[in-house]
């Protein structure tokens, strides 16, 4: 087998191989317009390496015959017109609005140095043309010519290659991250929050509709915003929900509370993500879910655990807690939700423990004289006992 | 005695087509596609079916992920997040039974009804609209019970059940048994509530554009 016939050869498997990748991979990734990018761009790859296969073992200027022409033709027009459908794909992506400024110079890079390739094969084309049909001396400087810009346009093409593969690109928000939320945090809080909902919608966890309503009317005595008495509330709700877990390992225990609270805070420590929880379309379905919602969480569920746990000081190490945490504290003793002596023991030097505890007393005196509380209890709440 | 005759070359071709898709791991026929065993939903295969349903650089909400995959499965899909105040009894049911939510499926008005209580908490609520349109986008509703209840699980997956591809939105075919889909749910909603916040800016997206 002699250069000619061995290149022809290679290019021929080329250009099968190409065609099983692109009718292959545009199946395999359905409508995926994009996928077509990738199976070209190996399809160019392929024919690149194509060219780059030993030249033949022919004088490139001398006069060719007819079957030279139709082989480079046959070869050519098909590369040619996958290089530049290639370079279509890409110069469509790099044009795509959305998407990072890196990325679209990557993508005109490689838009330009596909281009570039599918030139080479026209002139590779027009080559063979010129050199089986032009007379001797048109020829040499046609040929002449056609080789200088093949050399300018494979030059092009590899430098355009090389400064695209070279950009990298790396997203604002890490991959790692977003895979933690959707994979892990998100079912997890959605199993914590659901599971709460049930036990109270449900009326499993009795006391906390009393709580929450003795803590609400506490709240307006404190002169509390709506927030902080919601996140009273709202960590009464997951002391219940984590004591009544207890029965059920399946359910929300506080070890696997404790579990959540660190994948929370994964996530609330990157502001950047967690900022963006607020563009989530939902207006028509419910308020917004965001920051301030996926910090009261995190928040709320810290409390609980703390007061589950018995721990007086917060995290951060600050020792004075807000007055929302005590008021809870009072009311989650109340309803038995805590021990109410050793809450009391442990909190009763806390100014704002006794202050909390004055206006939950006062409200519940208040709520017995005009019947208004969901569950009249006669004497004090159990904090005060 | 039947005498079989040696086929021609054209007669040939699609069937050798038909072994070249099945050793590249697609099946010729999507209609007839055999259930076999496979592995859950990744990130990226969800973000090619964003991209089917013209979601993938945006940010979107329950609402457009419904509009979008009734679209492309030729149903109504409507979401009605059911005021406790209007319907209390239905939150107390739905509670009792261990659920947030359901979905219902009407084959002869080509209809879909999720249906959600107002008193969720908001993640909670977005991520149940979520889960219960990933049994959809998954083609769950469409499972035969008893033709997917046998099926053992297999060393390379978990097995799934034939449903016909225009009657799901995934590549795949659903997990044969219930506790494999709602697992599968669960991590559709998870995708797509970060790719629904995050938008553009989702790396997912921006990767799909990043060949090399």
């Amino acid at each position: 087998m002699n250069a000619f016939q061995e290149q022809s050869l290679v290019l021929a498997l080329v250009c099968f191989a190409a065609s099983v990748f692109f009718f292959g991979m545009i199946r395999t990734s359905r409508n995926t317009w994009f996928s077509g990018v990738i199976a070209i761009n190996l399809g160019a790859l392929a024919t690149i390496f194509g060219f780059v296969w030993p030249s033949p073992a022919v004088q490139a200027l001398a006069p060719a015959p007819l079957e030279f022409v139709v082989f480079k033709w046959t070869l050519m027009l098909p590369a040619t017109f996958f290089a530049g459908l290639a370079a279509l794909l890409f110069l469509n992506a790099a044009r795509a609005e959305s998407l990072d400024t890196r990325l679209r110079l990557k993508n005109s890079a490689f838009a330009f140095a596909t281009f570039c390739l599918a030139m080479v094969a026209l002139e590779s084309a027009a080559f063979a043309g010129v050199r089986a049909w032009l007379p001797d001396e048109t020829r040499l400087t046609i040929t002449s010519s056609l080789m200088t810009l093949e050399a300018c346009l494979a030059i092009a093409c590899v430098v355009a290659f090389i400064f695209g593969v070279a950009l990298r690109y790396t997203p604002t928000i890490a991959i790692p991250l977003v895979r933690h939320v959707a994979m892990r945090w998100l079912p997890e809080q959605d199993r914590f929050d659901s599971h709460r909902w049930r036990a109270v919608v449900g009326g499993v966890t009795q006391g906390v509709v009393i709580a929450s309503y003795r803590i609400g009317a506490a709240a307006d005595r404190l002169g509390l915003s709506q927030s902080e008495t919601e996140r009273a509330v709202g960590t009464v709700q997951h002391i219940a929900v984590m004591r009544d877990g207890i029965r059920d390992a399946e359910e929300v225990t506080p070890q696997r509370a404790r579990d959540l609270h660190i994948l929370q805070s994964e996530v609330v420590k990157d502001p950047g993500l967690i900022s963006r929880l607020d563009k989530i379309e939902s207006e028509e379905i419910t308020s917004r879910f965001g920051t301030a919602h996926a910090t009261s969480l995190h928040v709320e569920l810290e409390a609980a655990l703390d007061l589950i746990d018995q721990v007086p000081a917060a995290r951060d190490g600050n020792d004075d807690r807000p007055l929302w945490f005590y008021l809870a504290a009072v009311g989650a003793s109340d309803v038995g939700l805590v021990d109410a002596h050793q809450t009391r023991a442990m909190l009763r030097s806390r100014a704002g423990y006794s202050e909390a505890l004055e206006a939950y007393t006062e409200s519940l005196a208040a709520s017995r004289a005009g019947d208004h509380d969901p569950q009249i209890k006669r004497g004090s709440p159990k904090a005060s006992a | 005695m039947s005498l079989e005759t040696p086929r021609k070359l054209p007669g040939l071709i699609p069937v050798k087509i038909k072994k070249i898709r099945h050793w590249l791991g697609r099946s010729g026929d999507p209609e007839g596609e055999q259930p076999a065993a496979r592995g859950f939903l990744t990130q990226e295969q969800f973000q090619e079916e964003l991209v089917v349903l013209g979601l993938s650089d945006q940010t979107f909400g329950p609402t457009e992920y419904a509009a979008a995959l009734g679209n492309h499965l030729n149903l109504c899909v409507s979401i009605e997040v059911v005021p406790d105040a209007a319907h209390p009894l239905l939150s107390r049911e739905l509670a009792r039974k261990g659920v947030t939510g359901e979905i219902l499926y009407r084959a002869d008005v080509a209809r879909v009804h999720v249906l959600v209580p107002g008193s969720l908490p908001s993640l909670a609520l977005i991520f149940t609209l979520l889960h219960e349109l990933g049994h959809l986008a998954a083609g769950d509703l469409f499972v035969d019970p008893h033709e997917a209840g046998m099926r053992p699980e297999q060393p390379q997956g978990f097995p799934t059940a034939s449903v016909p591809v225009k009657n799901r939105l995934a590549h795949s075919l659903p997990f044969a048994q219930a506790g494999h889909r709602e697992h599968e749910a669960n991590l559709r909603a998870g995708y797509a509530f970060v790719a629904g916040c995050l938008g553009s800016e989702n790396p997912y997206t921006q990767r799909m554009y990043n060949i090399l």
